[in-house]
């Protein structure tokens, strides 16, 4: 996997290990081909035929192509987890000037901590229903 | 009778010399008598009809279209005229010891004999009175190890060196100049390690350099000499000096080193070439990688030849004769019109006191500059056209003659010219069938050394178990002494379980909080461990989760022996 340790490990590792434990189906760097190039999404998740999106973000600068891998993968949820709470505010902030999506795409930016909570809940609850979330860790496209 | 009558039996006279038509006494006085106006019709038959006779004959194939070679007088046997019948004549063909003071070179397909007549004629050479020693040098085989018991059996001395029983500093100078020597080692050097960077060069030769300078070679010291292994360990060692440069050539430097091994090169003082050319000494290389093959052997003759020529000895006596097996990649011109060091040495041959014969598959790809100076040409069999046509052109075959070469010629037959002597028509020879089959053991290739262990050697005690060591390598002294037994502790503790919370790991430690954030932010500053912000909890500060990099792992090994 491409990134640092703490990339890989500490941030990516964790959301999988939550994933696997919850019974999911995970892949790491699966390459997604968008506008011409390849990307590649740190976890897609399946279950019950959904997909979850989960990035790792240390800066604020990957988000808006996050949004567009999960778009492209077909995904219903996009959960950026990153190290601390100022991180996740400049995420949101940027994905705030993004233009607006047509697809229907729920984008949750939060600290590692939260993040790993809400993944467990999510593929704990019932997959046609998202979990319910804290109105101030919610941004909806 | 007329005129044309006459010309026409003086014609017939030229040819049937040519051909050598007149082999029986009647015929051989038939000319005579003719020549001296004696015109008699019978003696006009006679001749007309030895020389349609012959003629005939090279049509049916019993005899072949080469004269006899006029080469008796000598003391070095060749092989058997092909164009003497066997019995009861006696063909063999001698020349004399200086016809190989100029280098020869023998091209013919592989399994056609080469190296068995380079093995018969290097032993009628070294039998010939007041003979040269001789060097069979052989890259790729080692069937030639048969000539130890032919030697010795003739009484001869034979001495057999691997690659791996040399003892051989390649920047000993010897008795040459040590500042001529140095730079021709050190191109030689350069061109080994291929494809090196520029400045990478000019590293190599300042150190060398340095080198000498420091083992007071250049104030006359002439015992002690640096070694290839010191010159990578001073280059390794040196504190101001371009990385990236540094780099390039310790890669190159230590894989050649590894493969030209200490056990040959790790010595103060090794042998000495000129001391070895007083020695018939076969060199069997087949174990040695190529350009430690092409090194060595480059190295040997050009020190020999730089000190024959720092002698200033002109035109004097052959000295020695360096039988060259498998030479193609030797003598190769690879494309370019460079003059290479063999090619320019061959060229000085006759006043080094040393001749070359070298055996090759093929003329093409020789190189231009050293055909020039070959003064004997033999060809074999080949079935390719263009290499017959060209090595036929240049021994100066007619038609008939090359295409009885492609028709007729066998195993273990050569077809020459000599440039050397009074006779320079082609001839045609067979090469005498030796089986270099042997049961050559390893302790009579060491008996055969026995003659070098009077050659004074010093060994480098300090290199003679050395091993390359890494191009990157880490400043472990620059840390080690300031590393308390807590700090130990916590890097050890974060090599092991990576990436949890600071707090973690005081607590498995048992270390107080001060002590341990005193710890984590030291290591953070020797550059061993990295510390990430991460929030794991919804609400209060961030942990600070720590990770290793990448000087902790061989750090931490070093650290928990030393503790």
């Amino acid at each position: 996997m491409r990134g640092d340790p703490f990339h890989n490990e500490i941030l990516v590792g964790r959301l999988r290990q939550i994933a696997e434990e919850c019974g999911a189906t995970v892949s790491t760097e699966r390459p997604v081909p968008i506008d011409g190039s390849v990307s590649y999404a740190d976890l897609v998740i399946e279950k019950d035929g959904q997909v979850t999106v989960c990035e790792a973000e240390q800066t604020r600068h990957g988000v808006g192509n996050d949004r567009r891998k999960a778009v492209a993968l077909g995904a219903r949820l996009l959960l950026i987890a990153t190290p601390d709470s100022l991180t996740a505010q400049a995420c949101r902030r940027q994905l705030r000037r993004c233009p607006p999506l047509d697809a229907k795409l729920k984008v949750i930016v939060c600290p590692l901590g939260a993040a790993l909570e809400i993944l467990r809940q999510t593929l704990n609850a019932d997959s046609s229903r998202p979990a319910a979330l804290p109105p101030n860790e919610r941004n909806d496209t | 009778m007329n005129n044309n009558y006459f010309d026409n039996i003086a014609d017939q006279i030229a040819i049937g010399h040519n051909i050598d038509a007149f082999e029986d006494e009647w015929s051989q006085l038939c000319v005579d008598k003719w020549e001296r106006g004696i015109q008699d019709p019978e003696f006009a038959d006679t001749i007309v009809a030895r020389v349609k006779s012959h003629q005939a004959k090279i049509r049916r194939g019993e005899v072949i279209p080469f004269r006899r070679a006029r080469f008796k007088k000598g003391k070095v046997k060749v092989g058997r005229d092909l164009a003497v019948p066997p019995w009861p004549w006696n063909g063999e063909i001698w020349l004399p010891e200086y016809f190989f003071g100029t280098s020869w070179l023998v091209a013919a397909s592989t399994g056609h004999g080469k190296s068995v007549w380079g093995a018969n004629l290097s032993l009628s050479l070294g039998l010939a009175q007041a003979g040269p020693k001789i060097w069979q040098l052989c890259c790729h085989k080692d069937d030639l190890l048969g000539q130890l018991p032919r030697f010795q059996r003739a009484g001869l001395e034979l001495v057999v060196l691997r690659a791996e029983d040399l003892k051989f500093n390649p920047l000993q100078a010897g008795s040459n100049d040590p500042r001529a020597h140095l730079m021709t080692v050190t191109s030689r050097l350069a061109r080994c390690l291929y494809d090196m960077p520029p400045r990478a060069d000019l590293i190599l030769r300042e150190s060398c350099h340095e080198l000498y300078r420091d083992f007071g070679i250049f104030n006359g010291q002439r015992e002690r000499w640096p070694t290839l292994f010191l010159v990578y360990e001073k280059i390794r060692t040196r504190k101001v000096i371009n990385i990236p440069a540094r780099d390039a050539l310790l890669d190159r430097l230590g894989s050649f080193n590894e493969r030209y091994t200490p056990r040959c090169g790790a010595w103060l003082r090794g042998w000495n070439p000129t001391d070895l050319a007083g020695h018939s000494i076969l060199f069997l290389f087949n174990r040695a990688g190529e350009d430690v093959k092409s090194f060595l052997l480059d190295s040997i003759i050009d020190h020999v030849f730089q000190h024959q020529v720092e002698r200033g000895v002109v035109n004097s006596s052959l000295r020695l004769c360096v039988f060259v097996d498998d030479a193609q990649k030797l003598v190769n011109s690879n494309g370019t019109s460079a003059m290479s060091g063999l090619a320019e040495n061959v060229g000085k041959v006759r006043s080094g006191q040393i001749s070359f014969v070298f055996f090759v598959q093929t003329e093409h790809g020789v190189s231009p500059h050293l055909l020039p100076n070959v003064n004997g040409l033999l060809m074999g069999r080949t079935v390719e056209h263009d290499a017959r046509m060209t090595m036929g052109r240049n021994i100066g075959l007619t038609d008939a003659q090359i295409e009885w070469v492609r028709l007729n010629l066998q195993r273990g037959q050569f077809v020459g010219v000599i440039a050397e002597g009074d006779y320079h028509e082609p001839f045609a020879f067979e090469s005498e069938n030796v089986d270099l089959a042997h049961n050559v053991t390893e302790a009579d290739i060491l008996a055969s050394q026995r003659p070098l262990a009077a050659l004074p050697v010093i060994p480098d005690d300090e290199f003679q178990k050395w091993e390359r060591h890494p191009v990157v390598e880490l400043q472990s002294g620059a840390v080690s002494p300031a590393l308390s037994p807590g700090e130990t502790r916590l890097l050890n503790l974060v090599v092991a379980e990576p990436g949890n919370p600071a707090g973690h790991y005081t607590r498995k430690l048992g270390m107080n909080g001060k002590a341990a954030r005193a710890a984590r932010e030291r290591l953070v500053q020797l550059g061993l461990l990295r510390e990430h912000r991460l929030q794991l909890n919804r609400r209060g500060k961030p942990a600070i989760v720590l990770l290793p990099l990448s000087g902790a792992c061989g750090f931490n090994t070093t650290s928990t022996e030393a503790i």
